[in-house]
Order: C-alpha cells, then structure tokens, then sequence
C-alpha cells in the first residue's frame, strides 16, 4: 500500500502536526503525530483534547490508507508532546546545574579509581565510554557491556545523588 | 460481538416459547398464572420492543478465568531472527531502499538519522505501553481490551495478558498484527 511504501523523509514531514488518519475499514482517527515506526509503518498518536487524561493510539501500518494533515504543530506542541511521552528528556537543567553535577560525579569515579577526563559536555571513562548530560545512569553510553554496568553501578551508588523526578 | 447477542436473544426466546405451551397443559390458580402466564408474555412482548427498536444489550463482562489451550509457535530455531522475507530485512536491504539509486552518502546518512530517530520514538511508545491496560480495535468492529506485554521485533504479533474475551479472560494470548488496526491507552 501507498502508505508503507514511503520512506522516513515522507514520514518525517508529519511528526507533530494533527491528522486525520484514515483506515481499511473507513474509520477515521484524529491526533498529534508524535512518530511513525519505520519497520511497520504505524502510526503513533497522542489525543489533542486538554479536558481529558492524554491518550495514545498506535494505528498499525497495514490498516493506514490516508493521512491528512488538520493543523500544523508549533514548537510548543512538540514540547508538550515530548513532556507527556517522553518524560525522561523533558527534564532540563541550567549551565551551572549541569557543570556542578558533571564535577561531583567525575570526583566520585576519580575516587573509585576510574580513569574519566572531561571532554567539554561529556565525561569520557577510559576511551570507552561516554557519560553526557545530566549524568545519570540511564545517560552512560558503551561498545563494552562489562565497563557499562560497572560504571553505571557506580553512577547509581554515587552519595548524594538527587532522586529522579 | 454481533452472534453472541443474537444467540441470546434466541435462546431467551426458545425459554419463553416454552414456558408459554407449559402454561397452556397446566392448572391455573392466580400464583401460576402470574407465573406461567402473565410473565411470559411480558418478556416476550418486551423482547419485541426492543429488538425491533434496535436497542443493544450491554456486554457483561465474563471473568472466568480460561487457561491455557495452546503454546505459541515459538521462534524459529535455525535462522537467529534474520528472516530474509521479514519486512525489516526488506526494507534495510539497500537494493530495494528507494533512494540508493540516486543518493550520495551523505542523503542516505540523513535518511538513517531519521529513520533512527522514528524508530527510538517508536520503541518508546512501546515502552510506555508495557503493563498498561490497552484497548485493541480489531475488524469487523471486534474490541478487546488487555493487558500489553510486548511486540516482536518486526511489530508482527503482540504479546498480551488477561485478555479479555466472551469466552473468558485468557491469562496468555498472542495477537496477530495483521488482526489488530489500532491500539490505544492512557498515559
């Protein structure tokens, strides 16, 4: 079918604008898109309405035949998407937040003898692993499973450490 | 769903036909005609007013819990998940991506970039499904509601919890993708 046969370019252009989203069997599905799954080609989409608790709805891309766009989104609306979905990224620190807890958590693995240098935003463990903002242990990024979980362990069992949100 | 309904209103009615020819062979006194005779001819009279008005029952929910019948067919065991005539194989085999014939490097990065961005967006729509109670539009109008468990990795079938159907709450299920058109929850 024409829908998924398109490419992620074509895809792209509908994140955050409202569709109406129509089916095989003719019913017709209104919202924000916030992604379309490139393997399947669903449709992901977030209810608009602010009177009732937000509700997501996945349209599978074998029963998609046409997209129409409604309205265009704003900044704003991808933020506010982005807010309900996606509620780890939301979160966002001042400079000085994000300098004084990239010092402590470098003091800590200096002191657990890791070997970290600070490249700019990113703390980098030994050449093989990248811990960026805000430095939590859901943020450490490796090739090595082994340095992984040690750092990230000691990441999580950094003293002092602010609960999550 | 529509058979079931129908199916009740006939059984209902065979019930009350029933009642109706026993109340003919049998001895009236006021409590027996009140019973055997009155009240079936209410229901039945009731029972026309309402399908000719077209009025629907409301479901009641089965909570019989039914188990297991039948394990899934599990993966197949000598392939390690790369399936050549899986869609995702399909799709990322670069002599059948629309844009390899014409793309310099630097379109086809753009294009990964973006389909890598779609993709973890995707992912973690499904990870905020995980444990929730969805609600799955099915053809023909069918709507079931269950609990998420998880998809495969080419989002061809769907991994639920007590599903709940006529039948009974299924503790295990697996649905088809092919079967379900849309999925919703609350966040």
């Amino acid at each position: 079918m024409q829908w998924s046969a398109g490419s992620p370019r074509y895809w792209h252009e509908f994140v955050n604008h409202e569709v109406c989203v129509t089916t095989a069997d003719q019913q017709r599905f209104e919202g924000r898109v916030f992604t379309v799954d490139p393997v399947s080609a669903s449709v992901v989409l977030l209810s608009v309405q602010e009177s009732e608790r937000p509700s997501v709805r996945v349209i599978l891309g074998h029963a998609v035949t046409d997209v129409q766009i409604l309205r265009r989104g704003t900044e704003e609306t991808e933020r506010q998407m982005k807010s309900v979905l996606l509620p780890d990224r939301a979160q966002s620190l001042s400079a000085e937040e994000l300098k004084s807890r990239r010092e402590s958590v470098r003091l800590w693995l200096e002191q657990n003898r890791v070997p970290v240098t600070e490249d700019g935003e990113v703390l980098r463990v030994a050449n093989a692993l990248t811990i960026s903002a805000p430095y939590r242990p859901g943020d450490c990024s490796s090739a090595n499973e082994i340095i992984l979980s040690r750092v990230q362990s000691l990441v999580e069992s950094r003293p002092g450490a602010e609960a999550p949100p | 769903m529509e058979s079931s309904k129908e199916q009740h209103l006939f059984e209902t009615e065979t019930c009350l036909i029933i009642l109706n020819v026993a109340f003919d062979q049998y001895n009236a006194s006021l409590l027996n005609y009140f019973f055997f005779f009155f009240l079936p001819r209410l229901m039945t009279f009731i029972l026309e007013i309402k399908r000719s008005s077209g009025l629907r029952f409301r479901r009641v929910l089965n909570e019989t819990p039914v188990s297991v019948l039948r394990l899934p067919r599990g993966p197949e065991p000598n392939s390690r998940g790369f399936d050549p005539t899986s869609p995702r194989f399909i799709a990322l085999c670069p002599t059948t991506l629309p844009s390899s014939s014409s793309s310099s490097g630097s379109a086809d990065e753009e294009e990964q970039r973006l389909r890598a961005e779609l993709r973890e967006r995707f992912l973690r729509t499904l990870l905020l499904m995980t444990g929730k109670r969805v609600r799955f539009d099915m053809h023909e109008h069918v709507r079931v509601h269950a609990r998420f468990g998880a998809s495969d990795i080419d989002v061809l079938n769907l991994q639920v919890c007590d599903l709940e159907t006529p039948l009974g709450v299924q503790r295990e299920a697996l649905l088809r993708s092919q079967d379900v058109i849309a999925c919703s929850f609350e966040v």
